[in-house]
């Protein structure tokens, strides 16, 4: 896992502890100045005989840059970041290409040559392990696996249905086509998709900060029926390297657990340097829908590997707006340990993730505990000084 | 006069020089070991009373009251302790909850009283110079017992659970009765000790030293201001630490990513540091005076401790270890300064009264800070337990201030308080 050498002086990529809680402390405040915002649209594009293919494109305008985020279920589930700098581009589609078997060109955002970056992510498989006689829990692979569920292979719902303008969101939910074992007679995998105007944290864990250049999606597992007494599921994540190297992960460890207790870790992916995409998630998951400490799971992703080698479900979608030869790198993310809580206690699971652009949000001290430490810190200090002042100056005693 | 020839005839003197001073003739010759005015006996009073606080504090939890007690009080708490711990063990073996609390009750009654045993018999036999050693090697044991537990049940319930081949609520039971053994100990303990005094009594013909152990709440008045500034330290402070320790091993593995081993010694750490380092401390307390001055110095340590594990990624061996040194000073220049501000027919109350409140804060904070945790996290809670020991901090700066604008004795060099003991003498 690529992670900086062991945290010592502080969080972030090794600077000294003193530095950086400065710059926490700086940072709080910047929350109250005036902030810009996106305007946001949802759209799910019909396709050319109006049938629902389940294409949603976000555009979220700023002043002066637009971020597209074309989310679909064709093939496996798959999001496409594209920034641009003006206010003017937007995506178009060619339907009939799309859905042809070389959708190449078919999606292209208009004008070309204002596009800043481009990436795109893929959901591939679902996998699930027997972690009956796993005690190691950072072991690779969790435990002995079950056959993998190929996400290109699940039927999706109509998302029209579920789009919330209110909360700019809208939900996914899949089931496999064969389904033999009726795993998912009574259940489902779901992918909910929140575009923001704003910065904002939203009050259901993790709890990840967002800001307007971001969109948060929440994978999860309800209702499945496992293939073993214990099981562990994880997903496999495709991505498109912006050279010839794949992207680099970072663990960044923090001092912070306000708003996930018990996690100090936040996990990120970056495309290359800044400014441009990134993915961000806090190394956790949650078994129960409230979330909380009694219900975390540990997440663990592994390394990126380039993929050339070995065929992934793919998507027609990043094969219609880069071209057919790319270098995909994947990752896995595992979810549990063979003992504490796990998807068994009731059969949920849920996992969240940032994709945005620009410079990844920070999660800074809340004003809470600055005014505690402010005044725990100041109020001995203060009656220390008037008191010696009262002695020295005050009526004198014999 | 006679205060420094008593103080003289401690620990150290022996052979018939002081038998024809306070006590009549001692009919016939014992053997070292068995005679109450010798070293050696002495040696293994004091250890057997060591020994009566390793048992209790390896399993205690603490109760808000104290009683009048003699010798049998001493053997009937301890067998409160017994069956408290039984009750405890069958509660887990028979996976009710209920039962395991009233157990803990049971135990907490005993427990808690015997720590006033050990007080009492302490003042009865030590009487003198030698009492601050005393007090610092009784809160020695006591903690190496929480830290033996510490390190050991883990291990036990780890090998109780590959014999009976399953994890869950009997292993815990079986673990638990086997862990009572220290409990049996301890009553063997008592029983020597009540047998010990009955026939030093006997042979002395000595009174029990007086120390006031019996309370008056009708007292409670009277205590004076710097007495509620010294409950107000003594109850932030031990809220800040023991609850700590409790929570923090999750702690540990969680932010400094230490495994579950590392994790219980580091957790260790502070009882493993008190061990030795509580008599050093309450000879050098002893040595230069200047309590307040310690007392600041601990706080002041305890919150920086605490600001290093909450807003930084240092290795927690640091903080762990200071927050171990500063446990212990605070322990030996607080306790002592009750003493310096309440006359002696109140010392019993004014202890109890410490203890029950220290006892009382303990309970509560103990379940908001898990209530903290769940919701909000180890850096809040961190805050919380800075924000306690800061409350201390203000009762010791304050504390200091009145001390000085009354002219109290709090703050008396050790000097200054012998020359005080010599005028009141003359």
């Amino acid at each position: 896992m690529c992670s900086c050498e062991e945290p010592r002086w502080g969080w972030g990529h090794c600077a000294p502890g003193p530095i950086l809680l400065l710059g926490l402390l700086l940072a709080a405040p910047f929350g109250l100045l005036g902030e810009e915002t996106r305007q946001v649209t949802l759209e799910v594009i019909p396709d050319s005989m109006g049938l629902p293919q389940n294409l949603l494109h976000i555009r979220a305008v700023g002043t002066n840059s637009t971020l597209h985020y074309v989310w679909s279920s064709l093939g496996p589930p798959a999001v496409l970041l594209v920034a641009t700098n003006t206010p003017h581009s937007d995506l178009s589609v060619n339907w009939s290409r799309l859905l042809s078997p070389e959708p190449d060109g078919a999606l292209m955002v208009l004008p070309k040559d204002s596009i800043q970056f481009s990436s795109a992510l893929v959901f591939t498989r679902l996998f699930e392990f027997d972690s009956t006689n796993t005690s190691d829990v950072a072991a690779e692979p969790p435990g002995k696996p079950y056959p993998p569920y190929s996400l290109a292979e699940f039927s999706w719902n109509n998302i029209t249905d579920s789009l919330d303008p209110a909360t700019l969101s809208a939900t996914f939910r899949g089931h496999p086509n064969q389904d033999p074992t009726r795993a998912f007679a009574n259940g489902s995998l779901a992918f909910r998709v929140q575009a923001f105007s704003r910065s904002g944290r939203p009050a259901q864990p993790p709890r990840l900060l967002h800001t307007m250049d971001t969109c948060q999606l929440e994978v999860a597992l309800v209702g499945a029926s496992p293939r073993g007494n214990r099981s562990l599921f994880g997903l496999e994540v495709a991505t498109l390297g912006q050279g010839p190297d794949c992207p680099s992960m970072q663990e960044q460890h923090s001092i912070d657990d306000e708003y996930a207790p018990a996690v100090f870790q936040l996990d990120q992916l970056l495309w290359g340097s800044l400014p441009s995409g990134f993915v961000q998630w806090r190394p956790v998951a949650f078994s129960q829908k409230q979330g909380g400490r009694e219900s975390a799971l540990p997440c663990q992703a592994s390394p990126l590997h380039p993929t050339l080698a070995y065929p992934l479900p793919q998507s027609p979608i990043v094969r219609a707006f880069f071209g057919s030869h790319n270098n995909f790198c994947a990752f896995n993310l595992t979810f549990g340990a063979s003992t504490g809580p796990g998807y068994w206690d009731q059969h949920y699971l849920s996992w969240s993730m940032l994709l945005g652009v620009g410079t990844p949000p920070v999660d800074a001290l809340s004003p809470l505990v600055l005014g505690i430490m402010a005044v725990a810190l100041g109020a001995p200090g203060f009656m220390l000084l008037a008191g010696g002042l009262f002695l020295l100056l005050g009526p004198k005693r014999k | 006069m006679e205060e420094e020839e008593e103080e003289a005839r401690g620990l150290l003197a022996d052979g018939p020089d002081d038998a024809g001073r306070d006590a009549p003739a001692v009919p016939g010759a014992l053997p070292a070991l068995c005679d109450p005015r010798r070293l050696a006996h002495r040696l293994l009073v004091l250890l057997l009373m060591c020994f009566l606080g390793f048992a209790i504090f390896a399993m205690i939890i603490r109760l808000p009251f104290r009683l009048r007690l003699n010798g049998w009080g001493t053997i009937i708490f301890s067998c409160f302790v017994c069956i408290g711990q039984v009750i405890f063990a069958l509660g887990g073996i028979f996976n009710a909850f209920w039962l395991m609390e009233f157990g803990r009750f049971v135990f907490g009654i005993g427990g808690e009283s015997l720590a006033v045993a050990q007080n009492t018999y302490a003042v009865s036999w030590f009487k003198g110079k030698e009492l601050n050693l005393v007090f610092g090697l009784q809160l020695s044991m006591a903690r190496i017992g929480s830290t033996v537990n510490m390190n050991l049940m883990g291990w036990l319930y780890s090998k109780v659970e590959a014999s009976l081949g399953s994890a869950g609520h009997t292993t815990l039971g079986v673990t638990l009765m086997i862990g009572g053994i220290t409990c049996i100990l301890s009553l063997i303990c008592a029983l020597a000790l009540a047998y010990l005094d009955q026939r030093a009594e006997r042979i002395l013909h000595k009174e029990q030293g007086k120390t006031g152990e019996v309370i008056k709440l009708t007292d409670v008045k009277d205590f004076s201001l710097p007495l509620w500034l010294i409950f107000i330290i003594c109850v932030f402070y031990y809220v800040a630490v023991f609850p700590f320790i409790g929570l923090g091993k999750v702690f540990f593995i969680e932010k400094f990513g230490f495994s579950s081993q590392a994790a219980s010694a580091i957790n260790s750490v502070v009882y493993v540091i008190s061990a030795p380092m509580s008599p050093i401390f309450g000879l050098m307390v002893d040595k230069t005076g200047k309590n307040i001055i310690w007392v600041l110095c601990a706080v002041v340590t305890t919150l920086a401790s605490h600001m290093l594990l909450a807003f930084t990624l240092w290795n927690p061996w640091i903080a762990m270890s200071l927050l171990g040194l500063s446990y212990s000073l605070l322990a030996c220049a607080l306790w002592p300064m009750v003493a310096f501000v309440v006359p002696e027919h109140q010392l019993g109350t004014a202890y109890g009264f410490m203890q029950s409140i220290q006892n009382l804060g303990l309970a509560i904070i103990s379940i908001l800070a898990g209530m903290i945790l769940d919701t909000r996290g180890y850096l809040f809670l961190e805050v919380f337990f800075i924000a306690c020991v800061s409350l201390s901090l203000l009762a010791v700066v304050l504390l200091y201030l009145v001390n000085r604008a009354r002219g109290g004795n709090l703050n008396y060099s050790a000097r200054q308080r012998e020359e005080m003991k010599l005028s009141h003498a003359e």
